[in-house]
């Protein structure tokens, strides 16, 4: 699924929405809720394509495994969480989706930590 | 699978506010209420699998 019948896809979703949110906005969130997986599945395929060519890059620069996966799952986290936040802000909940976005960089932070500390102890070693 | 959903939803969702229209105007309110919610049950039926598919998709793909 090229780039044209993305768009087209996503425009034709956006029209049907506005139709049907005169009326009833539960459909109108319903539908873009559905555009937006229906071009995450179409998209899905080249990411894991995307995945495992880096994953071969790192083994070629030897990189430690945990620090592609660390980052790998602060992507999805993110993906995760802005598509419940923008979900959020067009149905015109703003405080819901600045909840899940204050926890999504929690959870980011989290995730981060152990890099911070292997790094504060390489330069403690080097530097002691 | 993925197009006709959409079109699927916006139908139902037309067809929903036809029938409120029409039970309105001759008198009976509450089924026209009953009406949009079977109609939102039925489409919460088809997204909810599609939404959960993304999300079990999304977790092997970034391995959360």
């Amino acid at each position: 699924m090229n780039i044209v019948q993305l768009s087209l896809f996503a425009v034709a979703g956006v029209l049907l929405a506005i139709v049907v949110k005169k009326e009833r906005p539960e459909y109108g969130i319903l539908l873009s809720m559905v555009v937006c997986v229906c071009i995450f599945f179409s998209v899905a395929g080249r990411l894991s394509i995307l995945t495992e060519s880096v994953n071969r890059l790192r083994e070629l620069a030897a990189m430690d495994k945990g620090y592609f996966r660390t980052i790998l799952k602060m992507i999805g986290i993110t993906y995760v969480a802005q598509f419940a936040v923008n979900l959020c802000k067009d149905a015109g909940y703003a405080t819901i989706a600045a909840q899940i976005e204050m926890f999504s960089k929690l959870s980011i932070l989290l995730l981060a930590l152990p890099v911070i500390e292997a790094f504060l102890d390489l330069i403690l070693t080097v530097a002691a | 699978m993925s197009v006709n959903m959409i079109f699927k939803i916006a139908a139902v969702g037309i067809l929903v506010t036809i029938l409120g229209q029409v039970l309105k105007h001759s008198g009976r309110e509450e089924h026209a209420f009953l009406i949009s919610l079977a109609g939102l049950v039925l489409v919460l039926l088809w997204v909810v699998p599609y939404i959960y598919e993304l999300f079990t998709t999304v977790q092997t793909l970034f391995e959360l």
